[in-house]
């Protein structure tokens, strides 16, 4: 289900060296290959109907270009480009969701019309979902994200973020921990313990 | 298992559906006391789908790539960036050879008769230059700093002079053609980005965008030439060209036809949201027989 990151052709670090020369052709050849990378990531992050998806994604584009200098040519450069991308998007999310939170999910219902009706309680838990996990520390927020909504598994994550699989653990055990509050929040119900 | 000790290589393997009947048991056991991780495993479909590819998604990474292009092309913030660090030292290093070479010309100089040829010029000139270049506010050739960098150089002048007939921009004509209202124009610039760039992402999708146009304009038999030529080519097949052909099919009354293109789309897209069309279809189709 999920593009592994381990799987990415050989020939994507050799057009990341070729774009560290910035010369606009080479940097398109690099964008153009680490694309769906970044598409899935934010758009996994901010849904698929999200105003400022497209935005962004070219946010997504210039980070990565940059952050191009400090990749170490280690660990698989698509997780590198995906960590880049959940962060910006979670910035992102943060950004905009008191501004379009109600409209967005008319947003998303009208965009993948026709739906059956099952669907629209799935797609409204679904934007439920992204919107809690935003609301995690950053660190917890971006390795749910990169589990739950994208489908890592824990090595994954671990060889995208470049800590231990136990940190990883770590982060998903307590980052669980607040989402199963804010969930039980969330459905009405005063949580027992206070949410940090 | 307690609530916080969350089993996620089970729910790996739920989310595949590779579990055996008491991992299912020790998983759904979990599950019942932690909403986070039943959660997880009951969006894990919803999220792949939404994650699932699109047809307009190389229309928007091309149009995101060249925007970011454009953007860090303007910016010189964004398009300088810091160089490597060992660049810097080799820049370092160059600068104290060369003004350590230059203090000890200007020595000999002083030193020597004002008679006397000058000594060498030839090793002497190189000597200052080279290191200038790379502590340099752009630089784009850094790592070979002695390079003089034309060919690195030149690119960019080349790109921003040309003209902006690309495949891109004949793209983005015909959608906005199609926007205004316009279809035969819009018709008319998918033929010619076409025609002029066969192999791109953009003549690819063109050929739904530009099926589904004529389709709406009652010419089913070109909107099927349009569909093919999308499904013939490489990249992704998108569910909008399969519906599309199906749809022309049905306008061409080739009933045998559509039923297969509508059973091959639900094949490769049970979850389509044209599935449930389909599906009326085939009904509608098979009685029809």
């Amino acid at each position: 289900m999920v593009p592994s990151p381990k799987a990415e052709p050989a020939s994507l670090d050799g057009l990341a060296r070729e774009a560290l020369g910035q010369v606009p052709d080479a940097i398109r050849k690099f964008l153009a290959a680490i694309a769906p990378a970044i598409r899935r990531a934010c758009r996994g992050v901010m849904g698929a109907g999200h105003t400022d998806l497209e935005d962004t994604i070219q946010d997504c584009f210039i980070d990565a270009t940059r952050a191009l200098p400090s990749y170490r040519f280690q660990g698989g450069l698509l997780a590198y480009v995906t960590k880049i991308a959940v962060r910006r998007a979670l910035a992102s999310r943060r950004r905009s969701v008191a501004r379009v939170r109600h409209l967005q999910l008319l947003e998303d219902l009208h965009d993948e019309l026709p739906v059956p009706d099952a669907n629209v309680e799935e797609i409204e838990r679904a934007e439920v979902m992204r919107d809690l996990i935003r609301r995690l520390r950053p660190v917890q927020a971006e390795t749910l994200v990169l589990r739950v909504v994208l489908g890592f598994s824990v090595e994954e994550i671990a060889l995208s973020t470049e800590v231990s699989v136990n940190t990883v653990k770590t982060r998903l055990r307590l980052g669980k921990k607040t989402l199963r509050q804010l969930l039980t929040v969330h459905a009405g119900q005063a949580p027992r313990t206070p949410i940090r | 298992m307690t609530a916080d000790q969350h089993p996620e290589d089970l729910i790996d393997r739920a989310v595949q559906g590779r579990l055996e009947p008491a991992e299912q048991a020790a998983l759904n056991h979990h599950l019942a006391g932690c909403a986070a991780c039943a959660a997880h495993v009951s969006l894990a479909p919803r999220f792949a789908r939404d994650l699932a590819p699109q047809a307009r998604d190389a229309a928007l990474d091309q149009r995101a790539i060249e925007a970011a292009m454009a953007r860090m092309q303007q910016s010189p913030s964004l398009r300088r960036r810091p160089a490597p660090s060992w660049v810097r030292w080799a820049a370092a290093v160059a600068l104290l050879v060369s003004v350590t070479a230059g203090a000890a010309v200007i020595g000999h100089r002083i030193v020597s008769r004002p008679a006397s040829p000058p000594p060498a010029p030839a090793v002497e000139r190189p000597a200052p230059r080279a290191p200038v270049r790379p502590v340099g506010p752009a630089p784009a050739e850094a790592p070979v700093p002695d390079e003089a960098p034309p060919a690195k150089a030149t690119p960019p002048a080349r790109a921003s002079a040309q003209p902006a007939v690309t495949a891109a921009a004949l793209f983005e004509r015909a959608e906005q053609q199609r926007r205004e209202g316009r279809v035969d124009a819009a018709v008319a610039t998918f033929r010619r980005l076409q025609s002029a760039f066969p192999a791109t992402a953009e003549a690819h999708l063109s050929y739904a965008l530009a099926g589904q146009l004529l389709l709406k304009q009652g010419r089913p038999g070109d909107a099927l030439a349009q569909f093919d030529r999308n499904l013939r080519s490489d990249g992704e097949v998108g569910e909008e060209a399969l519906a599309g052909r199906a749809t022309a099919l049905e306008q061409l009354h080739r009933t045998a036809d559509a039923i297969a293109a509508w059973k091959s789309l639900l094949a490769r897209y049970p979850g389509s949201v044209y599935a449930e069309r389909a599906r009326a279809r085939l009904d509608a189709l098979n009685e029809r027989r």
